[in-house]
């Protein structure tokens, strides 16, 4: 300026630069409001919207127009309203509401997540006069908070389902500690047996008759390890079938014929039609019905049981119907599991790999395994195996 | 060969292990009354003359070895039987079974002969 003005000269150029100091700056105040990608909005105490910035039309989905003069209220959710009784009620006694995190309605009737920050506004004396309130959308960060909720639950939930594995790993480690020890047991003593027998050669007979029982007791044994190899085997899915043409008739009369042997005092019987015959692993279709012959005696209560097989458009159909203690419906979807074995204190014993390994056996072939039960009446096994090879395996 | 009037209880599930000890205790002179599980040897012992042994396996369906015990234990006529424990388990499961001995399955025969012997 370099020039000397007198004292009002001065005053008056003061006055004016400073007034328009204040127009800058409010148009400056107003620019950055308006560039704002956060909702600025002013409201008076009742709650009567003054101004909504550009940030609050593209958040809402109102035109500036359409709300100033209406209640703050359009934009919050019936639920919520009483937030707003809060707000308003912490700006009369002048005080901040401070990142508020709430869900606020657009006017397309969506909700949005924000985080609200609601400050009152002063007039020239000082008095509240308004609020200022500034909200962000927070709608991607609620969206990526509740997705690390889902992946911690989901996270949880594994965690929880492999402490049941490991669990039931370890019970049938248990389980199979005390199958496998209970022959060997009885074989170590039939060979002490032995041993005291072969020293008097008056009970050369016995002696004889312990090694024939040692033998029996060694095949139980290698039977045990057998079926602990097929679960490692069914487990990684190499359960390996051998198809050969087998007639399902005969191969049920002689499973049968074995438990007829064993226990003469149940009745089973077989009901087959003509000779139903297929492509089937021998072996294998023996062991799934062994394995669920033996459950029928094992939890039938000694009653009758009913073995039938007939044809079915293509395919095979075996039941295997007993009369005994039944499965309550809460159990029926355990059974077929691994390690799982339902009934308390079976005094048959064994690894609970009976049903599972059965049923792994059915779906090689390409087939399907059912139960039906009802507690005290009994269960009926339904197999059902396409004659022809039409399986995955 | 010993010829006992008294009756050595054994309870073991296996019915090939009961049938093989019971023979070699018979063999050796003994009497012997044997039971798959806890439950029916308690019935037997509500009217008959108390064993001079029990030989106990401790896992059994319906009543196992432990409650067995437990049950024994509790009736000053079937506390004063001495037991011994056979079990495939860790001998800690019997540690409060207040019987006379644990043996290891499988079970060694000239130790649980030995050990009959001393009480019967």
């Amino acid at each position: 300026m370099g020039m000397i003005m007198g004292h009002d000269a001065v005053g008056s150029e003061f006055a004016r630069e400073s007034n328009d100091g204040q127009i800058a700056v409010r148009a400056l105040l107003s620019a950055i409001v308006d560039s704002s990608h956060d909702a600025i909005v002013s409201k008076t105490l009742d709650g009567i919207i003054t101004s909504w910035n550009g940030g609050a039309e593209a958040m809402f989905g109102y035109r500036a127009a359409e709300v100033i003069g209406k209640s703050i209220r359009l934009i919050i959710p019936s639920d919520r309203q009483a937030e707003e009784d809060y707000v308003l009620s912490r700006i009369r006694r002048g005080l901040r509401v401070d990142h508020f995190e709430t869900v606020r309605q657009r006017k397309d009737g969506s909700f949005l997540d924000i985080s609200l920050t609601v400050s009152p506004v002063r007039g020239a004396q000082g008095t509240i006069i308004g609020a200022s309130k500034i909200a962000r959308d927070i709608t991607e960060r609620k969206r990526f908070e509740r997705e690390r909720e889902q992946l911690l639950a989901q996270e949880q939930t594994a965690r929880m389902r492999l402490n049941e594995a490991l669990k039931a790993r370890d019970q049938f480690i248990a389980v199979a500690a005390h199958e496998l020890r209970n022959p060997l047991n009885v074989l170590h003593l039939t060979l002490q047996l032995l041993q005291r027998a072969c020293r008097d050669p008056q009970r050369s007979a016995q002696a004889l008759a312990l090694a024939e029982k040692s033998q029996l007791h060694f095949d139980r044994f290698a039977s045990l390890v057998d079926r602990l190899l097929d679960v490692a085997r069914a487990r990684s899915g190499n359960l390996d079938l051998y198809r050969e043409d087998l007639s399902l008739s005969g191969l049920l009369v002689e499973v049968a014929s074995r438990f007829k042997a064993e226990r003469p005092d149940i009745l089973i019987t077989v009901e087959t039609g003509p000779d139903i015959r297929g492509s089937w692993d021998k072996l294998r279709i023996d062991q799934a019905l062994t394995n669920l012959i033996s459950n029928a005696v094992k939890y039938g209560g000694d009653k009758p049981i009913a073995i039938a097989a007939a044809a079915d458009a293509g395919d095979a159909m075996i039941t295997i119907r007993d009369r005994g203690i039944g499965i309550s419906a809460p159990d029926l979807p355990r059974i077929f599991e691994l390690f799982e074995r339902v009934a308390p204190g079976s005094e048959g014993g064994g690894f609970g790999i009976g049903l599972w390994i059965t049923r792994r056996i059915v779906e090689a072939h390409g087939g399907t395994l059912r139960v039906e039960s009802e507690p005290g009446v009994g269960s009926t096994f339904t197999v059902r195996l396409p004659m022809n090879a039409r399986s995955t395996d | 060969m010993v010829s006992s009037e008294e009756v050595v209880l054994l309870l073991e599930d296996d019915d090939d292990a009961r049938t093989l000890l019971g023979e070699l205790l018979e063999s050796e002179g003994y009497k012997v009354v044997s039971f798959a599980n806890g439950a029916q040897a308690l019935k037997y012992l509500e009217h008959a003359e108390l064993p001079c042994l029990v030989i106990l396996d401790l896992r059994m369906p319906v009543m196992d070895g432990v409650e067995f015990r437990a049950i024994m234990l509790k009736d000053p006529r079937l506390s004063r039987i001495p037991a011994i424990v056979v079990t495939a388990f860790d001998p800690s499961a019997a540690a409060n079974l207040a019987v006379q001995r644990v043996l290891k399955k499988p079970v060694n025969v000239q130790s649980l002969l030995r050990v009959v012997r001393e009480y019967c």
